[in-house]
């Protein structure tokens, strides 16, 4: 196979498919547009980056595709962990989701050592709370905690 | 006598201690592989809105010098480079280390890179000021040369490939047009998100692009065992060992500055000349690679002096000199500053916080470098389990506490996913914030000029400074290619 040739595919494609989407902006009368339509800046980046990815293929039509670093199933779970935190984040509040983060990630990523991990993590969430909220003033989403929280901190 | 006036600027305990505290986080990011300074900017930038401008910018200033210094000492003592400038500095340092000169490696690299950063600093301070001053003879056709002419510059950058920094920079182009269009009003890519009308913003993609897709490579890695070499305490070079380097000294000093202006080109490009222009003028040419100590200061002071360097096109035009110093360019759009010529009529005193943050910083990490190597080096032993999710701690409080908004942290996430995929197919997330940085110039400058000129384009030839950029961008573009062609000729 083509050295790059998937990822250049996938930026092609996507490319092909914003161009289309820009045939759905709202035409501005010349007057307004003043030479310059709202389609035309995104319409010239896309044309360019589908001609340089078409060159790059082309550069390398003799070059294989060198065996990458197999993706581990850790990045995988991390990944999929993350995505959790983050949909979660908001209702369960900033401080418990950090909590858990710092707590099972550390495991996932085959620490044994539970009660510095424990330590780490409740030090960790502590360190947000008090320079973060205490200190910046700054606002997460307490979530759960919220009535906790403003009780006694507000 | 102004210039010396103003080092009041920087004597209030509060900047001080900013600088002080920004050098040393700096040093300290820098030392571990993975982090690097301008991810370290990425991170802090949403907290330093409740500092004042000044201060903040000299804090980013003073953590850039502080970062790009902090990558040498991992590079010598465990042949693993904090940061991509300090690349260089293991072709020699690790061998002189492993020869039991490693105190001796590390006070030449302190000194040679104090060298660099202080002798950059006297050329920012005199050359931005100049350099904006012709500045002010630019109109929006020379600005959109200009800007055409940075991302140009961008096929010379970090990544292997021209062509694929060349798409980074669109795809950077493409997301600074999503939001509505200023001057139509007409929303672009929107989806019909609220929250995107104004534009993606572009700390979160920031921190997406450089510190959130590390954490997934990072995820991908098993823990790495270094070998650390021993030693029992720094030793500044001998004067004779100065005297040998210093002409070596100075020629990677003038190359790091020059390539510093140059837009887009950091510390890693000048490093790497620097140290292959040492190798070429060295009397001792058979001994780089084993230890030659001119081969740690020579990559050292050009990558020191990169920072002053790439911070005149930063502040005189606006046009980034680095990775790291388009992500200050960030700094300046969160604290309602615009870089370029006008800055100096408008924050005069800014330029004078900025040279001397970053003239303390490199004092700071000369001492703190001298005497603390031992402990810098130690913090590249944090086990990466607790390494990477404080990162990313950093990262969702980061991404959220700017504008206080979920859609922030799934832009965080998405700029995150992205870019570990591109940075696993070779492209580098450096060009991608670059031209998030120039797309509002490069878009409003053409409106601005298509008006000026009454749609007619070819009158772009008429205005001599934006066609010496357009000639510029040509070659920089075109200068190997029509090298290469010519030198396969010549072999026919």
């Amino acid at each position: 196979m083509i050295k790059d040739i998937k990822i250049l595919s996938v930026i092609i494609t996507i490319t092909i498919l914003l161009y289309i989407y820009t045939f759905s902006f709202d035409e501005v009368p010349e007057i307004l547009a003043q030479g310059m339509q709202p389609t035309m800046m995104p319409r010239l980046i896309f044309t360019l980056i589908v001609f340089l990815s078409l060159f790059q293929i082309y550069q390398n039509k003799n070059l294989i595709e060198e065996k990458k670093e197999i993706i581990k199933s850790n990045a995988f779970i991390t990944f999929g962990f993350i995505l959790f935190i983050i949909l979660i984040a908001d209702k369960l509040g900033f401080f418990l989701t950090i909590l858990i983060f710092t707590f099972v990630t550390p495991l996932l990523w085959q620490r044994k050592d539970k009660f510095f991990v424990l330590l780490y993590s409740i030090g960790m969430t502590l360190f947000v709370f008090v320079f973060f909220t205490l200190v910046l003033q700054l606002k997460f989403p307490q979530g759960i905690l919220e009535d906790f929280i403003v009780r006694n901190f507000y | 006598m102004e210039l010396i006036s103003k080092i009041t600027l920087i004597l209030d305990l509060t900047t001080f201690l900013l600088i002080l505290g920004s050098t040393i986080v700096g040093v300290l990011i820098g030392a571990l592989p993975g982090l690097s300074s301008g991810m370290a900017i990425a991170l802090l930038l949403p907290f330093t809105i409740y500092l004042e401008p000044n201060q903040a910018i000299a804090a980013m200033a003073a953590l850039y010098c502080g970062g790009t210094f902090g990558g040498s000492i991992t590079a010598i003592l465990i042949n693993a480079p904090g940061a991509p400038p300090a690349a260089a500095t293991a072709f020699d340092g690790f061998p002189m280390a492993q020869n039991g000169q490693a105190g001796k490696a590390l006070g030449m690299a302190a000194v040679s890179s104090v060298i660099g950063g202080i002798i950059s600093l006297i050329v920012l301070i005199i050359f931005a000021p100049t350099l904006a001053k012709i500045a002010y003879k630019f109109g929006p056709p020379e600005y959109f040369a200009l800007a055409i002419f940075g991302l140009s510059m961008l096929a010379s950058i970090s990544s292997k490939s021209p062509v694929k920094n060349l798409i980074g920079g669109l795809i950077g182009l493409f997301v600074a047009t999503i939001g509505v269009h200023l001057t139509t009003g007409i929303s672009r890519f929107t989806f019909s998100i609220d929250e995107l009308f104004e534009g993606v913003s572009f700390v979160p993609v920031l921190i997406g692009l450089f510190a959130m897709s590390e954490i997934f490579v990072q995820a991908s890695k098993s823990e790495l065992l270094l070998e650390r070499i021993k030693f029992s305490a720094i030793k500044l070079p001998s004067i004779t060992e100065f005297k040998n380097c210093g002409k070596t000294i100075l020629r990677s000093t003038g190359i790091g500055t020059f390539i510093g202006i140059l837009p887009a080109e950091g510390g890693t490009v000048s490093a790497m000349i620097g140290y292959n222009e040492a190798r070429r003028w060295s009397k001792n040419k058979e001994n780089f690679g084993k230890g030659e100590i001119e081969g740690v200061a020579a990559p050292e002071a050009a990558n020191n002096s990169a920072t002053g360097g790439a911070m005149i096109p930063t502040l005189a035009l606006g046009i980034p000199g680095s990775a790291t110093t388009a992500v200050i360019l960030g700094g300046f759009q969160i604290h309602g500053l615009r870089a370029g010529p006008y800055l100096f009529e408008q924050q005069p005193d800014l330029l004078y916080t900025i040279f001397y943050g970053m003239l303390l910083a490199n004092f700071i990490f000369l001492i703190f470098g001298l005497l603390g190597a031992k402990i810098f080096s130690r913090i590249s032993l944090i086990p990466r389990g607790f390494l990477w999710p404080s990162v990313f701690v950093f990262c969702l409080v980061g991404s959220y506490g700017l504008s206080q908004s979920m859609v922030d942290v799934y832009i965080m996430l998405i700029s995150g996913v992205v870019g570990f995929f591109l940075r696993r197919s070779g492209f580098s997330p450096a060009p991608i914030i670059m031209g998030i940085v120039l797309g509002q110039l490069v878009e409003n400058s053409l409106a601005q000029s298509i008006i000026i000129f009454d749609q007619n384009l070819f009158m772009f030839f008429t205005r001599p400074i934006a066609m010496t950029f357009f000639i510029l961008t040509f070659l920089s573009l075109f200068y190997k290619p029509i090298k290469n062609l010519f030198t396969e000729r010549k072999r026919i």
